[in-house]
């Protein structure tokens, strides 16, 4: 028995010490500089080449220009946003016309990918490709292997975000104010399968696992050629239900706001509405929304672990700076980023 | 001393001997007898108590455009990129130099601003640099300074006519014509037409690709035509005329090395004319005026058409009036501007009533000028404006300057009417005002300004919370500093030399700010070189003359908060200038960025390296 036992106990520290050894060799990744944290994608100004990215580290430490200071040249003119996928950051270029590849971890360039048109927000969509939003009115399908770009998808108007849920993606058509659909499209087909209507210029796209909400602003409605505001429709926060692609619920903001900016951090759905922040559950039918902070901010907002980060692009000529709440509207920090700050990606 | 030292010195005197040879030797001088006229002219009120400086015309004609004769000559930096090039005068911004043609404000009435890159300097008499703003004589918009594009009629001309042929790289033609008509100094035509064209399409490195790849400027390609025609008949103590100066550009418009192209081209075209009456008498002169000019700006991407026309009348009538050692001027001036844009609701009509007193008054070596000067405009007023000025004579060679002025910017038409793509024009917008004072000391042909510009209500673009952008009176800058100029005349056996120096130093801060936690407070502002020195040298000798202009801009930033910025440039250009003997044949020859160097004068907007530009003139 007592040998029984010894082999026993020598057959759990093996196998304990081989689970630890295996871990140590295979399983544990290596901390990169550029794990722990959230990524803000600085626009820079239009027309020139000082778009830049910035990462603000959990432990509170900002560093500036991280794919310059890494690779020697800069991302182009207007960096609009960023998205990691697997290990890459895909650094979407709107007015260089490409999307930049880098590791995630190191910053380290890895591709360029171009034909892309204008390009605004980039999304995995299936296992081996990932689906880039266009102004020009496209989603181009790209080839994750190759960098390439396998085919191109006729969406609405000025597509902003997208969002993939199970085996469909969703594009929200901005039209830049006058668009009002949402196109869905089947990502093992890449072909456009719906196309859903919801309230004016709608831009942004979350997931609350229930329901996908849409962000529309509301359009500011111009004379015919364009030289006079002659009213404004009503933005709304849109609940469509994904599997049956049908609308469950539609939120209305008075006529005149622009709501824009738009996350979600359980059960409650966080929007920016004229110069403040507001948050509301998902459960709620009408607009009861709560202020949590007021500032100039500019761009998206985004929680990341439990905090809440705003921009501010100030006078949009000097480094912009990013607002770290608590989800109850505390200002917790305050960080100095680069020029136009406008969206975040982790 | 250490040997680090040693090589530090000896490097500084090698750019010294490189950049302004004939400083070293520079020991007699001839002496400057300062000259105390009483004309009409306000750029001449001007000089009392502050400086203008003159280009030489061996630069003015050898240059492609106001823009590149300013980047190579004076204290102005110049800001180039795109279609767009602006000045910026005395550490101020785009809109705060005034150009002027014969006294007539070139500014765009939509912008504010003058585009450097779309006047010639050929065509023109001479171009003055009144240095320091004044309103009060003026106008909106001379904060910085002014600059002048002057036709006067030369009845020295010992010639009729030019006939010009210019050849350069990057696919460069240039023709031009000009013929004068004389009749015994009683009237005198002249007329003047130039049409040019360039592909633009040099090489450059582009240093934002991974390759640091060699590049070809795409979409540059650019032409103008201008003429131009000066009339003046003289009879007694009467004399009238008329400028007339017709100009067509077209420009398809480049982008920075790393954005998509929008193939944006763009069309402005402008008839400018004025009329003037001029009548001098012995104790009083009366100048009547009327100038009348269009403007056709066309804007045309894949994505924007934008359409601008402008109408501006502008009568003025100016009496000076002398008695023994005082002269007393009087002005008046009314505008009728009026702006079709695609981009204003309806068309903006402005009528604008200025009138301005101002008088100077000479004392032994003492001379004083006061003016004052009242805008009356429907939509924001104006303040009352007023400068004082004085040059005290010490010595027969050393001269005390002192100016004080209170100066303006008006908003312009896109700041009150704009409306579209997001933007709203704001009808509340205050001028922005300036306190200006400077003074200089002369010694001989050498002198040294100081300057302080506080301008306040600078207007600004932001968003508002509906993100709307509105032009809005943010912040007030201070800009103060040192300008240092140096002339030198010798000759040398045979050949004579002659070299001019300018060097401007300027601190351009943000004092106030209207933003919240904005880091650009007590910062230089963007765009603003602390140091910007040039230095032309000339040799003479028989028919050869060689001219070597250097330029130096010191570092910029290129954001409000000094976290960007753009290496200093020194740039160097070479002029050969022979004149067949005997023969009415004369040829030009320039190599600009004689040391091909690779340089930004905007953020990733790349500029040629070293090029050749020859012409062929022949007189008759």
């Amino acid at each position: 028995m007592k040998t029984i036992k010894t082999i026993k106990n020598l057959l759990l520290i093996t196998i304990i010490l081989s689970i630890v050894s295996c871990s140590k060799d295979n399983d544990l990744p290596i901390k990169e500089k550029f794990d722990d944290g959230i990524f803000v994608s600085c626009e820079g100004n239009f027309m020139s080449a000082n778009g830049s990215l910035s990462f603000i580290s959990e432990d509170g430490s900002v560093e500036n220009g991280i794919f310059e200071s890494v690779n020697g040249f800069p991302l182009g003119d207007v960096v609009q946003s960023i998205s990691i996928i697997d290990t890459l950051a895909y650094i979407v270029v709107n007015n260089s016309g490409k999307v930049v590849v880098a590791d995630a971890g190191t910053m380290e360039f890895v591709a360029n990918i171009e034909g892309v048109g204008l390009p605004r927000y980039i999304v995995k969509a299936g296992e081996e490709q990932a689906y880039i939003t266009d102004q020009n009115g496209k989603v181009h399908v790209l080839d994750l292997n190759s960098n390439q770009v396998t085919t191109s998808i006729s969406v609405g108007y000025a597509p902003q975000q997208l969002k993939v849920i199970d085996n469909y993606a969703y594009i929200a058509n901005s039209g830049w104010g006058s668009g009002n659909t949402v196109s869905v499209i089947d990502i093992s087909t890449n072909q456009l399968t719906n196309t859903i209507t919801v309230a004016d210029n709608p831009a942004n796209l979350v997931s609350d696992g229930n329901y996908l909400w849409v962000l529309s602003g509301g359009n500011t409605i111009w004379n015919s050629d364009y030289t006079a505001i002659v009213g404004h429709t009503s933005g709304a926060l849109t609940a469509i239900n994904t599997t049956s692609q049908t609308i469950e619920k539609i939120i209305d903001f008075p006529e005149g706001q622009h709501p824009s900016g738009l996350d979600y951090y359980w059960d409650k759905l966080y929007f920016k509405n004229g110069g403040s922040i507001f948050s509301q559950s998902v459960y709620s039918t009408q607009l009861d929304s709560n202020v949590i902070a007021s500032g100039s901010y500019y761009g998206q907002i985004s929680i990341y672990d439990g905090h809440l980060y705003a921009a501010d692009a100030l006078d949009y000529s000097q480094n912009g700076l990013v607002y770290e709440y608590s989800l109850n509207g505390e200002l917790e920090n305050t960080f100095n980023v680069g020029i136009i700050p406008s969206n975040f990606g982790y | 001393m250490s040997s680090g030292i040693k090589i530090i010195l000896m490097k500084k005197v090698i750019i010294l001997l490189f950049f302004c040879p004939f400083f070293v030797i520079a020991q007699d001088v001839i002496i400057h007898v300062p000259e105390v006229n009483f004309t009409e002219k306000r750029s001449n009120l001007h000089q009392i108590g502050s400086q203008q400086w003159t280009i030489d015309t061996i630069l003015t004609k050898n240059s492609y455009s106001l823009s590149d004769l300013l980047r190579q000559f004076g204290p102005i930096y110049v800001k180039e990129y795109g279609a767009l090039s602006s000045s910026f005068f005395r550490g101020t911004t785009a809109s705060h130099t005034q150009l002027l043609w014969n006294g007539i404000p070139l500014n765009s009435l939509s912008t504010g601003q003058a585009d450097l890159s779309i006047f010639p300097t050929n065509i023109f008499s001479d171009v003055k640099l009144n240095v320091g703003g004044n309103s009060t004589l003026f106008g909106s918009g001379a904060i910085g300074g002014t600059i002048e594009l002057n036709n006067t009629i030369e009845t020295n001309l010992n010639y009729d006519g030019i006939i010009n042929f210019t050849l350069g790289d990057f696919g460069h033609i240039s023709k031009s014509f000009f013929y004068q008509i004389n009749n015994n100094n009683n009237s005198n035509l002249n007329f003047h037409f130039t049409k040019s064209k360039s592909e633009n399409d040099f090489e450059y490195i582009n240093t934002g690709l991974p390759e640091n790849s060699v590049e070809i400027q795409e979409h540059a390609y650019k032409s103008s035509h201008q003429y131009l025609m000066n009339y003046i008949r003289r009879k007694d103590k009467f004399s009238s005329g008329f400028n007339l100066w017709i100009s067509n550009n077209f420009r398809e418009v480049p982008v920075g090395m790393l954005s998509s192209n929008p193939m944006a081209v763009q069309w402005d075209d402008a008839i400018r004319t004025k009329f003037f009456f001029f009548s001098n008498q012995t104790n009083y002169s009366l100048k009547l005026t009327h100038a009348f000019s269009t403007e056709n700006f066309e804007y045309q991407s894949n994505t924007i058409r934008s359409h601008l026309r402008t109408i501006h009348h502008f009568s003025s009538l100016n009496i000076n009036r002398t008695f023994k050692k005082l002269v007393t001027h009087f002005g008046l001036n009314f505008q009728n501007r009026s702006v079709y844009s695609n981009y204003y609701s309806e068309i903006a009509i402005e009528n604008l009533l200025a009138y301005f007193i101002s008088s100077k008054y000479q004392l032994n070596r003492f001379t004083t000028t006061a003016s004052f000067r009242k805008e009356v405009h429907p939509i924001y007023s104006v303040p009352l404006l007023y400068s004082y000025g004085h040059n005290f004579n010490i010595s027969s060679n050393f001269i005390w300057k002192l100016q004080v002025a209170k100066n303006f910017r008006a908003p312009s038409f896109n700041d009150l009417y704009w409306l579209g793509d997001g933007a709203k024009g704001n009808t509340d917008l205050l001028p922005e005002l300036a306190l200006n004072s400077e003074t200089t000391l002369e010694y001989k042909r050498a002198s040294m300004t100081l300057f302080s510009n506080l301008v306040d209500n600078m207007i600004y673009w932001q968003p508002n919370s509906e993100s709307v952008w509105v032009p809005q009176n943010l912040k007030q800058v201070w800009s103060r500093g040192m300008e240092l100029k140096y002339n030198f005349n010798k000759k040398i056996g045979l050949t004579d030399i002659m070299s001019q120096f300018s060097y401007a130093f300027t601190i351009s801060t943000i004092n106030q700010s209207e933003i919240k936690n904005d880091n650009s407070l007590d910062k230089q502002l963007a765009y603003v070189p602390f140091h910007k020195a040039s230095c032309l040298t000339q040799f003479d000798l028989n028919q050869w003359q060689f001219s070597m202009v250097n330029s130096y801009n010191g570092k910029v930033y290129t954001s409000s908060d000094e976290s960007n910025d753009l290496a200093s440039y020194f740039i160097t250009d070479f002029i050969i200038h022979y004149q067949l003997e005997n023969k009415p044949f004369y040829l030009n020859l320039k190599i600009n960025n004689l040391l091909n160097k690779s340089y930004q004068v905007y953020e990733w907007f790349p500029m040629p390296g070293r090029h050749l530009i020859t012409s062929f003139n022949f007189k008759f």
